[in-house]
């Protein structure tokens, strides 16, 4: 089994049934399971279901681990596939209008903080704009930090896949926020 | 790829702590407390009235000033009402 000492008894006693191994577990990967649930919804609301889905699903199916993987490439999966469930079963009905409540919610002080709300804003409506397998590879790599192979092992594709993918949205992105980098050269 | 869009990725998407009620969600399951109610139900019924009114306000005739039903009628008096309607006095 590819586990760590302290994990792998920690995956023994939740298939045991034992609580606070649960807690124990829930406590190492919840930031990072809500984390990618965040940037990949970009709704707080929604990453609050998808976090618990994960969980849920982890818990009832923990026994099912084989140790074929690494328990961390599991747990990834799990968040991924409830990434992709929620966004199938929730359709935005005008994705757009999210960029535009938030520069309303945003705070505007200053015109400094309003540069930073329109960057902020612009760089999450590119994300949401691009397809899921698309923005899922951006997440895993610039939230997770995740290397090509880690990325193909959680998504269960070759690395050329992941390569091609980032740069398919690396280019999109790029294109979509040209106008912030012209903005950003200039005032640095 | 440009080191600005890189930088500002890496910013943008950084991790994040999770909510301390995520316990608690996972502990009982079921819908999210205090979860904004999703409006597609009333943005259907709202577009279902805009077309009823629509549709009724283009049916509505008024019959007052349908001159060829009031010609029409057997009632005399309206039909020197309705000729009295195009040909002035």
């Amino acid at each position: 089994m590819v586990l760590e000492g302290s994990e792998r008894e920690l995956v023994e006693a939740c298939r045991r049934g034992e609580r606070e191994a649960f807690r124990a577990l829930f406590e190492i990967y919840r930031d990072r399971v809500y984390s990618i649930a965040l940037r990949f919804s970009g709704d707080e609301t929604a990453a609050m279901d998808i976090a618990q889905d994960t969980f849920l699903k982890l818990f009832a199916s923990i026994h099912q681990f084989r140790g074929d993987a690494a328990f961390q490439t599991w747990i990834y999966r799990l968040v991924v596939n409830s990434c992709f469930d929620h966004k199938r079963r929730t359709r935005r009905l005008v994705p757009l209008a999210t960029g535009f409540l938030s520069t309303l919610r945003a705070s505007a002080d200053s015109l400094a903080d309003l540069l930073r709300s329109e960057v902020r804003t612009s760089v999450r409506t590119a994300v949401d704009r691009l397809s899921p397998a698309l923005r899922m590879v951006i997440v895993l790599r610039y939230t997770e930090a995740l290397s090509y192979e880690e990325i193909a092992g959680v998504l269960g594709c070759s690395q050329g896949t992941v390569a091609s993918r980032l740069n398919r949205a690396h280019k999109a992105l790029g294109r979509r926020l040209s106008h912030l980098a012209n903005e950003g050269n200039r005032h640095v | 790829m440009s080191e600005w869009l890189e930088l500002e990725l890496a910013h943008r998407l950084a991790p994040v702590r999770a909510p301390e009620r995520l316990w608690y969600l996972v502990q009982t399951p079921g819908p999210l407390p205090n979860r904004p109610r999703r409006p597609v139900k009333t943005v259907l019924l709202l577009a279902a009235a805009a077309a009823a009114s629509v549709w009724l306000a283009a049916a509505w005739r008024p019959e007052a000033t349908n001159v060829r039903t009031i010609s029409l009628s057997a009632n005399p008096v309206e039909s020197h009402i309705a000729c009295r309607a195009c040909h002035a006095d």
